[in-house]
């Protein structure tokens, strides 16, 4: 145990470096100064600019240069922002949290819906009913997200006018960014009706959430019916039924854990399909996440900015990747090396 | 199977004959494929198919609405978008573009992902197992974030952005391929052209590659689907073709500022993106269950 969790720690702490070489690297690699895309301060004179090269080492080495890029890093001196001036470690505090919040709740109604549905089409599997979900889901993943959420704008936002446009909370509320998560937010604010506010923030999150949740959804239905029907032929179940288990019991002690384990490494990849679906749908819905603020970004070509926002983003993914499969290796030990499969 | 039987054949279906009546027997994995072969023949004839040039702007006739509704004329059959382009001749070219680049940069992505994979599956010990996780940290980093850090560093075109999907789409392949020829070298067929003598080379091409295509087939489908949503998606979020080239994502995104007064050139381009990547999944879908049950039996 302590050695795979070694293993673990070495592995997360060699991608995080690999992930900072890569960022400090792109200082290099995009157009400009270097020193204005490290720091995100343009010198106004020689002086300031000589005094700037010294704080960063650039007179160094490359790999003394990386060594105080690092520390940089670790002391949460990130830099600043080329277009608003504020630090980006601020901003990315803002931000990270809105995207994080986007995609838990998308992740859990995937796993709330898609789940027990994929199980339902897996137990009937090559019925009438379970060919009715498997379409279902293949229509549902095969949705471009960007063209979906603005499906949902056009009919649920300006033909209906049941769910707002854009943003996270109506302006009427203040709303003290605390943790970021808005919905605790709003927990912790004073002066303001909170019960109405929840309302309007879940209002705000309804049509994002649905955007980005049913691609998951999709694919966690057909994920799981995979897994299911695949479980239920095994031999063992043959023999539980033998011994005559009744379904309930034959489902929920033999198939359903089965089934689950292998659902785990997936989700991983998930994590990916959907932090990218939560980064494209935040465009469309002036979400203040960290993937609007990178592509704000871009357009504006703010390198400190996507310097910073990459390495946060892929920070964050790669954590919850490495955690997923750690947690997936300590309740399945019998999986030496965890498999990769295809949606 | 008896010795003599008067009744049934003796020739015996080849595995890719029998895979093929399996997909046949799937109605609905047999009209994906009609669809996807339409999307095929628009993307390779679009030229001959279109009615107007896609990028011709036609100041008398702009947002004319598509011919099923009251005022629209069978001149246009989707309809003009806010510069008076014919929204037809658009999409026929907008899947060349997008069908098209992603089918390259899939088959890219492929040649790049067997080859490394290959050379990563034959290894063994540290070597093998520094590629592998040095993939598996590649393959979390989303393909939006690696197209906008493309896009920083060289600047926006399609080109890059298919180079930014080529770099998300090839550690798929190489995992995939990895797996398949370390299970596959443990095998005794293997072995058996291994103690005649083949190089590794030799295994490869007439041992482990005739067995891998079926694999690289299946995945290429799911890995072209992604591909086009992520081509549109780079071009609607105006990072990968530029304007005037007529790709789907782009051509959403132009629609956009017209939402309200002209709807269809949001949904005609959104719903062609859709349709390819439906009969793209519903064809890989049939033929993974077709192989499946071509082994089962």
């Amino acid at each position: 145990m302590i050695r795979i969790l070694l293993r673990y720690i070495i592995l997360f702490v060699l991608t995080l470096l690999v992930l900072a070489g890569l960022s400090f690297s792109l200082a290099y690699l995009f157009p400009g100064d270097v020193l204005a895309n490290l720091t995100g301060i343009t010198a106004q004179n020689e002086m300031q600019r000589a005094a700037l090269a010294q704080q960063f080492h650039l007179d160094s080495g490359y790999i003394v240069q990386f060594y105080h890029y690092l520390k940089n890093l670790l002391t949460g001196n990130w830099g600043y922002s080329f277009i608003s001036g504020m630090p980006l470690s601020e901003e990315v505090r803002l931000a990270l949290p809105a995207t994080i919040e986007l995609a838990t709740y998308a992740m859990l109604l995937a796993i709330v819906i898609g789940i027990p549905v994929g199980c339902y089409a897996g137990l009937r599997s090559y019925t009438a009913a379970d060919y009715t979900i498997n379409s279902a889901s293949m229509i549902g993943y095969s949705f471009p997200v960007f063209w979906l959420a603005l499906l949902f704008i056009l009919m649920f936002s300006l033909e209906w006018n049941i769910a707002p446009l854009s943003g996270r909370i109506s302006l009427l509320f203040e709303v003290p960014p605390k943790t970021g998560f808005i919905l605790i937010d709003i927990l912790f604010a004073d002066n303001i009706n909170r019960l109405l506010a929840f309302r309007d923030a879940l209002h705000h999150l309804m049509l994002p959430t649905l955007a980005i949740s049913v691609i998951s959804i999709a694919s966690m239905v057909r994920i799981t019916r995979r897994s299911v029907i695949e479980v239920k032929n095994k031999p063992f179940v043959a023999a539980a039924r033998t011994r005559g288990l009744s379904q309930g019991q034959i489902f929920y002690r033999h198939i359903l854990r089965n089934a689950l384990l292998p659902i785990l490494p997936l989700m991983a990849i998930q994590i990916t399909t959907l932090i990218t679906n939560a980064m494209i749908v935040e465009t469309l819905f002036s979400w203040p996440g960290i993937g609007n603020w990178l592509i704000q970004a871009i357009y504006q070509r703010d390198y400190p900015a996507l310097r910073i926002g990459m390495l946060a983003v892929a920070f964050m993914v790669v954590t919850l990747t490495i955690l997923i499969d750690l947690f997936n290796r300590v309740i399945d030990p019998s999986r030496e090396k965890y498999e990769r499969v295809a949606v | 199977m008896s010795q003599f039987s008067l009744y049934e054949e003796e020739s015996h279906p080849t595995p890719l004959q029998r895979t093929w009546r399996e997909f046949r027997a799937s109605h609905i994995a047999f009209v994906g494929l009609v669809v996807l072969a339409v999307f095929f023949f628009f993307a390779l004839f679009a030229p001959l198919v279109v009615p107007y040039d896609p990028i011709q702007q036609n100041l008398n006739s702009l947002l004319i609405p598509p011919s099923w509704e009251r005022n629209g004329t069978i001149d246009h059959l989707f309809g003009t978008d806010a510069l008076g382009r014919d929204v037809f001749s658009r999409i026929i070219y907008g899947c060349r573009v997008t069908f098209g680049s992603s089918l390259l940069l899939v088959i890219i992505a492929m040649g790049l992902g067997v080859t490394i994979g290959t050379v990563a599956g034959m290894l063994s010990g540290v070597r093998s197992s520094v590629v592998n996780h040095l993939l598996d940290a590649l393959m979390a980093i989303p393909t939006l974030l690696i197209a906008i850090i493309i896009v920083a560093v060289v600047g926006t075109g399609l080109v890059n952005s298919m180079w930014a999907i080529t770099l998300a789409l090839t550690p798929q392949f190489i995992h995939y391929t990895r797996t398949f020829v370390r299970s596959e070298m443990k095998k005794e067929y293997v072995l058996a052209s291994r103690l005649d003598g083949a190089n590794a080379w030799q295994l490869f091409t007439h041992s482990i590659l005739p067995n891998m295509i079926e694999m690289l087939v299946v995945q290429g489908t799911l890995a072209l689907s992604i591909a086009i949503i992520d081509v549109s998606a780079l071009g609607f979020l105006n990072l990968g073709a530029q304007p005037p080239l007529p790709e789907l994502g782009a051509i959403l995104a132009d629609g956009l500022d017209v939402a309200y007064l002209a709807p269809w050139n949001v949904a005609l381009p959104g719903l062609s993106i859709f349709l390819m990547v439906l009969a793209i999944n519903i064809v890989g879908d049939g033929l993974r269950s077709a192989l499946r049950k071509r082994v089962s039996r």
